[in-house]
């Protein structure tokens, strides 16, 4: 049993909110070596990106990145030039807002950089469970989006939300919505082969937490497997917004995602991430996506969504998406750094 | 040197627009070196090559129909493209006097990575600049009206929450968003961002207010009509400048019980003296990215004055419903975006005719 597992719930939030502050701190500007010629630009083999810094506490010891570095006033944490992370802060505005002065920093090249984007969410129980981590294939905006309370919406709604520019919730998103991103497959096959037979961590806290769910995969232990993430600065929970998220990822992607996750960052990042490649600064085609379930976005029969919401915090699932999505980034990180003589011409093939 | 002012009938197409950039990209040069003498740097040609320009002004919209009227007004008819921008608006638009404009893309990340990728791009110098966010937004009828223009002086994001669907609310709750990690909707957040509330410089504020609370506002018979239909107080008075608290969300709700949610957790978020006035998709972002560019050392994030030409109301009026009052065009889209200018200009105009005073900050 790790440090983490024997804390209390109020310690290991204690903990978080510690850690949520911390990035906050000041960092005075961009710290890359001079040569006669201007800035030496580090090319770096793996950037991880997290939101938080409980996230990158446990990402940055699994990985072992000694040298604290900033770029354009963000701290970025590297292993040489092979492997660095970054920890965003929290929300659409910290993730955009950090990303850009990364990819816009002159300390890093980043044009052959792998982007492995890793964070806890929130998750459906009809596709998995506390502790499951899923690589997307898709990424869809939620929180972009028009809402009337539910008990102002017109009758029959299944919810208040519906697209922008659209008239109910079973419209598709309408045209010049950018809320939709592909993440590149064989990117997606990779990470997924990489990871597929990683072990990963249990416990008897969110064994019992899920056992109230009486149906699989909730029911069952954490796995690595594929399905998608929606974001929204809103953290949605209960019944009827998981059923919307269901619905809205069906929408914006022609009915091929499967909603799983839920992120408060995931689009912000790869906004910046989509425009930085436009200009040249990166390659989309390296960029990947992990979540690891926290909490369940939905309750399970018989519970409220109030209770699901506020009692999250006691399943057990903070401590192991954080220890999993460690778990999970690290294999892949090493298949890239050891193979780079391959992947650095990009993802090898099958 | 004061801005050229120049009023035009109406609003080029996109597409015409898009013309004129690219035949005034070739000018840039020019323009870059007569930004660099407005802004007091010795334009010699080698200092041409190594300065960057130093904008008086940057007026920061969401959207291209929000930053026409600049266009129009400034004659911002140079265009200086940076990495990173929207893809639908890749270039910062300026003149020669010191103005610049950018359209961002609605919603708080579009505005946080347009703004932070001019902010680290090197390629203005904005350590002097003044940041005018200026936008359309939706009011709160018990605070004021339509076509009216409002000075916004604390900016909370009231999208940073958690939520349930409020048909399930536990007995006590009066809505079904709450703070992250709270137990209840009136217990406080948990978890910090760090983004949720920011209170813009309040001497900007009160400057801005009055060198602009005498201009003539637009307004239309479409939109008196309509303010008609609220029957009472704020909504019907008629449009003025003013100052209020704004709420930001990437989600545009609508109606009387979300309006009461965000009025209760504005005054939670940002004191009691923060009443909710104004909602809009955007300041929050923009605000994120100067800040931590100013921390950076780039800029002066008390430079920041957010301006909110007022397009709707937040809610329906007695006998409308929500859904109805959400997708109605409460007649004021026109003159909100004339009072943009109308009501922004006499902020500008001020600060680049006395540079001098303004250089150093926002004078007495």
């Amino acid at each position: 049993m790790n440090a983490m597992k024997a804390m209390t719930g109020m310690q290991r939030l204690a903990l978080a909110l510690v850690a949520a502050c911390s990035h906050h701190a000041a960092a005075p500007s961009d710290s890359s070596t001079t040569s006669p010629d201007g800035p030496v630009a580090r090319a770096i083999k793996v950037m991880v990106i997290d939101m938080s810094s409980i996230e990158g506490g446990r990402v940055v010891s699994a990985l072992g990145l000694p040298d604290v570095t900033t770029a354009n006033g963000v701290t970025v944490n590297c292993k040489g030039d092979d492997v660095c992370e970054i920890v965003t802060g929290m929300g659409y505005a910290n993730a955009a807002s950090s990303m850009t002065a990364l990819v816009y920093s002159r300390a890093f090249d980043l044009t052959k950089t792998y982007f492995i984007i890793g964070g806890i969410a929130g998750i459906d129980p009809e596709q998995g469970t506390l502790g499951t981590a899923a690589w997307a294939r898709f990424a869809v905006d939620y929180g972009y989006s028009y809402e009337l309370d539910a008990r102002e919406m017109p009758a029959a709604w299944p919810y208040g939300y519906f697209g922008i520019g659209t008239t109910s919730p079973t419209a598709p998103p309408a045209a010049g919505y950018r809320g939709t991103f592909q993440l590149d497959e064989q990117m997606l096959q990779a990470a997924l082969h990489a990871t597929q037979s990683v072990q990963l961590e249990d416990s008897m806290t969110a064994q019992t937490a899920r056992a109230m769910y009486s149906s699989a995969p909730a029911d069952q232990p954490p796995v690595v497997t594929q399905c998608d993430v929606v974001s929204a600065d809103t953290w949605f929970a209960g019944s009827a917004l998981t059923e919307r998220a269901r619905d809205w990822m069906q929408l914006a992607t022609n009915g091929a995602g499967t909603y799983c996750t839920s992120a408060q960052e995931d689009n912000a990042t790869l906004e910046v991430l989509a425009r930085a490649a436009t200009a040249g600064k990166l390659d989309f085609s390296r960029v990947s996506l992990v979540r690891t379930a926290s909490d369940f976005s939905a309750p399970y029969p018989g519970q409220t969504d109030a209770d699901g919401l506020v009692g999250s915090l006691g399943d057990g699932g903070l401590v192991l998406s954080v220890d999993n999505l460690a778990a999970t980034i690290a294999p892949l990180v090493q298949t890239i750094v050891t193979g780079w003589s391959t992947w650095q011409a990009g993802v090898p093939a099958g | 040197m004061r801005a050229i002012v120049r009023e035009l009938p109406s609003h080029s197409s996109f597409a015409r627009r898009a013309s004129t950039l690219s035949i005034a990209r070739v000018r840039i040069d020019r323009i870059i070196s007569l930004l660099a003498v407005g802004s007091g740097i010795a334009a010699t040609p080698a200092d041409v090559a190594t300065a960057p320009p130093a904008p008086h002004v940057l007026v920061i919209a969401p959207t291209a129909v929000e930053l026409q009227p600049w266009i129009d007004r400034y004659e911002l008819t140079a265009s200086l493209a940076i990495p990173g921008l929207s893809p639908s608006a890749p270039a910062v638009l300026c003149n020669a006097s010191g103005v610049c404009a950018i359209a961002t893309g609605a919603g708080k990340a579009n505005a946080a990575a347009s703004v932070a990728a001019i902010a680290y791009s090197g390629q203005l110098d904005l350590s002097a600049t003044y940041f005018v966010i200026a936008e359309r937004a939706r009011i709160d009828p018990s605070q004021g009206t339509t076509s009216s223009a409002v000075w916004i002086h604390d900016a909370v994001d009231v999208g940073i929450a958690q939520e349930i669907d409020a048909r399930t609310l536990p007995a006590g709750w009066t809505t079904g968003c709450l703070g992250i990690e709270a137990t209840s909707p009136t217990a406080p957040p948990l978890v910090q961002f760090g983004t949720e509330q920011y209170a813009l410089d309040a001497a900007l504020v009160a400057k801005a207010l009055s060198l602009s609370s005498g201009v003539a506002l637009e307004d239309g018979d479409a939109a008196r009509a309509y303010r008609v239909m609220y029957g009472s107080g704020a909504a019907i008075a008629a449009p003025s400048v003013m100052t209020g608290t704004t709420a930001s969300s990437d989600t545009i709700w609508h109606g009387a019980l979300l309006g009461q949610r965000t009025h209760d957790w504005v005054a939670q978020v940002a004191g009691s003296g923060a009443v909710y006035t104004t909602m809009q998709q955007t300041d929050n972002g923009v605000v994120t990215a100067l800040v931590a560019a100013g921390t950076a050392g780039l800029l002066d994030s008390k430079r920041i004055a957010v301006l909110h030409s007022i397009v709707g109301f937040d809610r329906p009026y007695p006998s409308q419903t929500a859904y109805d009052s959400l997708l109605a065009d409460a007649g004021a889209g026109s003159a909100s975006i004339d009072n943009l200018v109308i009501a922004g200009a006499p902020l500008v105009d001020d600060i680049v005719a006395n540079w001098t005073s303004w250089q150093s900050g926002v004078p007495q």
